[in-house]
């Protein structure tokens, strides 16, 4: 996917949930974005990572008609625990 | 816009062995769906190769238009019949045609597809001698990539999503083409309303039962008597379901006999109506429940009842080639078929 | 090396149609479903009582979603007595309010548990969480769900204006209700 990705169309959708989303990086035509809490009164309103990623995906589309799919890094969710044994 | 998309594996051995290996398959051998033959499949059709369109019961498998392609790689489908075997899924997906309880059920039941107009001349289809085979692969492919959609995707795996008692023949492939050139009426599609340059029907039924009629003349009451004898079935679900279609794929001889005496399609559907008749008492004596429409119930024992609530559920088409024989082909009973317009 | 695709797919959510629509609504019971974020109740009642003093139907219930019509977390699916009680006294359903992520996925299950069930229902949302309202429609396997998109936002916005939305939307609602869009 060539140009830049235009998040603003999310971004606006997002904000109204107290959410912001950032861009990470865009391989190919996949965007990795970053989610963050603005507002932590209605933290419970956001979907959760498996819901918001379709719903972001068709936010961008119109603007971005190559982007193929949308991956989000959430904090809510736990990182992985490091697979390295501690020695 | 949901997408979904399938799994990229590398091959390690034969393809059939994989498959079996995993539960996938049709016990004979296939088209390795390489990422080249799916993307040559998808030239065919229009829209993203990666939206849901919709689910197949029983098993609620994902279908996009790359599965249906990698599907038809598998069976052998060259990419011009790529709409037709999406369109037949479409028709399976439909509600009325309770693909739950098709590909469940303990009868033999198979999708029959019929391919209407133009597609059927220009993807190379068989409407005539042999049509419903062997030897035509769009025939014989399409039919074919139905039945890995519906055992890959919907869950129709015998002993599993399909409790077929003992199968058939026509879960392998069970495809044709109308007949349109020598039907002596409009084509079928049309006559259900589809006015599209291409459509396909699907039947959910038993495979197709033969009627010879080679009698001097070609006698209407001849030919029409012997296709409602083989229409009159107490084995056949369509005695005490009386929703269910019935069939009649008239051979082009035969089609022509009954033209020639002035019979419509409409005449055609009335006669085997009126003569595909069990007295009410025998139905009633070979089953605890029937499904029949509420005036059925009314009629005393000793009436003829039809072997469907009504005439237009009695589907006339032609296709085949020389010879003096028809075909009639069940319905499982609890579907409807359903014909569409031919969309990629 | 040879790379294929598998050709079996994933199992999706299980696909459903709108149930019937009824042709008219004069003597139809509507019940008010309320997720409990702020002004849903407002709007909801307004336009359900609109409603049916325009075309004979009469509001049957009014109710939050939890335990016994309890207020219930807007994330949550309604209870199940909640459903019994709306199978029972409701012939349709407006729900929502649909103006956030999450309130707006459980209203749109809510509204598809109740379409499958033979009850249409409407879910209210705005027009800032429309295209949410439709990507999980799609998502949850009833794509063409009846939504009714009200202006942004309906939480802060005063009574009076809120009515006069819930009037000028009534159209719209009798239209879902009976022709499914």
């Amino acid at each position: 996917m060539s140009g830049d990705l235009n998040l603003e169309p999310a971004r606006q959708v997002m904000a109204a949930d107290g959410i912001g989303l950032s861009l990470i990086e865009l391989r190919g035509a996949d965007a990795h974005l970053l989610l963050s809490v603005i507002d932590a009164d209605c933290a419970e309103c956001v979907l959760p990572r498996h819901m918001l990623e379709p719903v972001v995906l068709d936010l961008l589309r119109p603007a971005n008609p190559d982007l193929r799919a949308v991956h989000i890094v959430d904090p809510r969710e736990s990182p992985e625990p490091d697979p390295t044994p501690a020695t | 816009m949901t997408t979904y998309e399938p799994e990229l594996i590398e091959l390690d051995g034969e393809l059939v062995d994989v498959l079996s290996e995993r539960g996938l398959g049709d016990g004979l051998p296939v088209v390795e769906p390489t990422p080249e033959r799916v993307e040559a499949m998808l030239e065919h059709a229009d829209g993203d190769a990666d939206e849901v369109l919709f689910t197949l019961q029983p098993r609620a498998g994902i279908v996009t238009r790359r599965v249906v392609a990698i599907n038809a790689v598998l069976a052998g489908c060259e990419p011009a019949v790529f709409p037709v075997v999406l369109s037949a899924l479409r028709a399976l997906a439909h509600p009325a045609m309770n693909i739950r309880g098709v590909n469940a059920t303990t009868q033999l039941v198979a999708p029959m597809v019929i391919v209407h107009g133009d597609i059927a001349r220009t993807a190379g289809f068989n409407a005539g001698t042999g049509c419903f085979g062997p030897g035509n692969r769009a025939n014989a492919t399409v039919g074919r990539a139905v039945r890995l959609v519906m055992l890959h995707v919907a869950g129709a795996t015998p002993g599993l999503g399909d409790a077929a008692t003992h199968g058939q023949p026509a879960k392998y492939t069970f495809c044709a083409a109308e007949n349109l050139d020598e039907s002596p009426w409009e084509g079928y599609a049309h006559s259900r309303g589809v006015d599209a340059p291409s459509a396909v029907t699907v039947h959910c039924g038993e495979g197709p039962h033969n009627v010879h009629d080679a009698e001097a003349d070609g006698d209407p009451r001849l030919i029409l008597g012997k296709i409602a004898s083989a229409m009159t079935s107490l084995g056949s679900n369509n005695a005490p379901i009386s929703q269910g279609e019935i069939f009649v794929i008239l051979g082009p001889e035969h089609a022509a006999s009954l033209a020639q005496r002035a019979l419509t399609r409409r005449d055609v559907q009335s006669y085997l109506f009126d003569h595909a008749r069990l007295p009410a008492e025998e139905f009633r004596r070979h089953f605890e429940e029937l499904a029949w429409a509420p005036w059925m119930k009314l009629v005393d024992d000793d009436h003829p009842l039809p072997m469907t609530a009504e005439a237009d559920n009695i589907r006339v088409l032609v296709a085949g080639g020389p010879g003096k024989h028809s075909l009639v082909v069940p319905s499982w009973g609890m579907t409807r078929s359903v014909t569409i317009r031919v969309e990629g | 090396m040879t790379m294929i695709y598998l050709p079996d797919s994933a199992p999706g959510p299980e696909m459903s149609a709108l149930s019937a629509s009824p042709p008219s609504l004069a003597g139809a019971r509507i019940a008010v479903l309320d997720n409990g974020k702020p002004n849903a109740g407002v709007a909801m009642v307004r336009a359900a009582n609109t409603l049916a003093s325009r075309t004979g139907a009469t509001v049957s219930l009014v109710t939050k979603k939890g335990p016994q019509g309890q207020s219930a977390n807007a994330a949550e699916p309604m209870a199940r007595d909640i459903f019994e009680r709306l199978t029972d006294e409701a012939d349709l359903v407006i729900t929502g309010a649909a103006d956030c992520g999450s309130c707006t996925a459980y209203s749109v299950q809510d509204a598809i548990e109740l379409e499958r069930a033979g009850i249409p229902a409407v879910v209210m949302t705005t027009t800032m969480f429309e295209p949410i309202t439709t990507t999980l429609s799609a998502n949850f396997g009833l794509a063409d769900t009846r939504r009714l998109v009200m202006p942004h936002p309906i939480g802060g916005t005063d009574e009076a204006t809120l009515h006069q939305w819930a009037d000028a939307a009534t159209d719209q609602l009798i239209s879902l209700f009976t022709t499914g869009a």
